[in-house]
């Protein structure tokens, strides 16, 4: 269009809004690729990860059963073994072996810590999705009604159901506090 | 001496019932939240080793219930949990447990705990 056109007439006014029009288009385009960016992106993405966080922590309390399964079968085979004739291992290995054993059983408490701590991460997830979602949803609101599908196809994470800060270390010296502040705080049995 | 071990982890459950096992406490009922622990308090449980984060009903709402009951009122209730903030076991104190232990623990503190109730408990018989 001639410059100078749109500065006279009854077109002009037509003519801006026309190119006004055509900016508004270019910027809607612009803002639905910006939605569909973050919700493939980003939506998307976290609502994965946090499916695969709770495959691993389902498939570590898988393998930490089999692994107390393989271990009640050994101590049933110390039992064995030392109810066995007069040729089978001392008294002392055999309370030896058990000690081992049981001492394996204990490590395997790290399943439990991992999956409250894999489940903090999990409902940080939830809550950057939400955000983010949020964020979607300003730029095109039909991605409010794809939501409930979305979350119900999510393992979600009751609240209170872990602790985020579970820990494996300085067991002795966390033990140690817990005893002084419950002392401290503790007056007598029963209340 | 029948004990009543509650934790909505399987593995937990099982770890706690062969460490009470290999110090003497053969005797044991397990229950995976404090509703079904709730349930399984029939008058012969001595004891309940409870965790505290739990699904649909938490470990120190359990112990809150025991308290508030007569019948369970003066059951020794040791926490078993990864929760060691002061604010935590003041809490604890408040709801009414006996004695509070970390996971992860030992059997020798397990049973460092167990048999300081048991102590506390004959006292005050």
């Amino acid at each position: 269009m001639d410059p100078s056109a749109e500065r006279t007439g009854p077109e002009a006014p037509a003519a801006a809004l026309l190119r006004v029009s055509a900016e508004l288009s270019r910027l809607l385009s612009g803002i639905r690729l910006t939605r569909q960016t973050i919700q493939s992106y980003s939506v998307e993405r976290l609502h994965d990860t946090h499916a695969r966080l709770h495959e691993v922590s389902s498939a570590t309390e898988t393998a930490a059963m089999q692994m107390l399964n393989g271990l009640d079968r050994a101590l049933a085979m110390i039992d064995q073994l030392e109810r066995s004739s007069e040729s089978g291992p001392p008294h002392e290995m055999c309370d030896a072996l058990r000690t081992e054993v049981n001492q394996l059983y204990g490590h395997l408490q790290f399943q439990d810590i991992i999956a409250q701590q894999l489940k903090g991460v999990g409902s940080l997830l939830i809550e950057v999705e939400e955000r983010v979602r949020s964020l979607a949803v300003l730029f095109d609101d039909s991605l409010l009604g794809g939501r409930d599908a979305d979350q119900s196809a999510a393992p979600q994470v009751e609240p209170g159901s872990f602790n985020p800060d579970a820990s494996m270390h300085d067991r002795g010296v966390r033990q140690a506090m817990a005893d002084e502040a419950f002392r401290s705080a503790h007056t007598g049995y029963p209340r | 001496m029948k004990c009543l071990v509650v934790d909505d982890s399987a593995t937990m459950r099982r770890i706690v019932i062969n460490a009470l096992k290999t110090i003497g406490y053969g005797d044991v009922v397990e229950a995976g939240d404090g509703k079904e622990a709730l349930a399984k308090c029939d008058g012969t449980v001595e004891m309940v080793i409870t965790d505290w984060n739990m699904p649909s009903m938490g470990g120190l709402e359990l112990v809150k219930a025991l308290r508030a009951d007569p019948r369970t009122a003066k059951t020794p209730i040791l926490m078993v949990t990864t929760r060691s903030v002061k604010e935590d076991i003041l809490q604890a104190v408040e709801a009414g447990v006996s004695s509070y232990i970390l996971k992860p623990f030992t059997p020798q503190v397990l049973k460092e705990k167990l048999d300081q109730i048991s102590s506390l408990a004959s006292g005050s018989a």
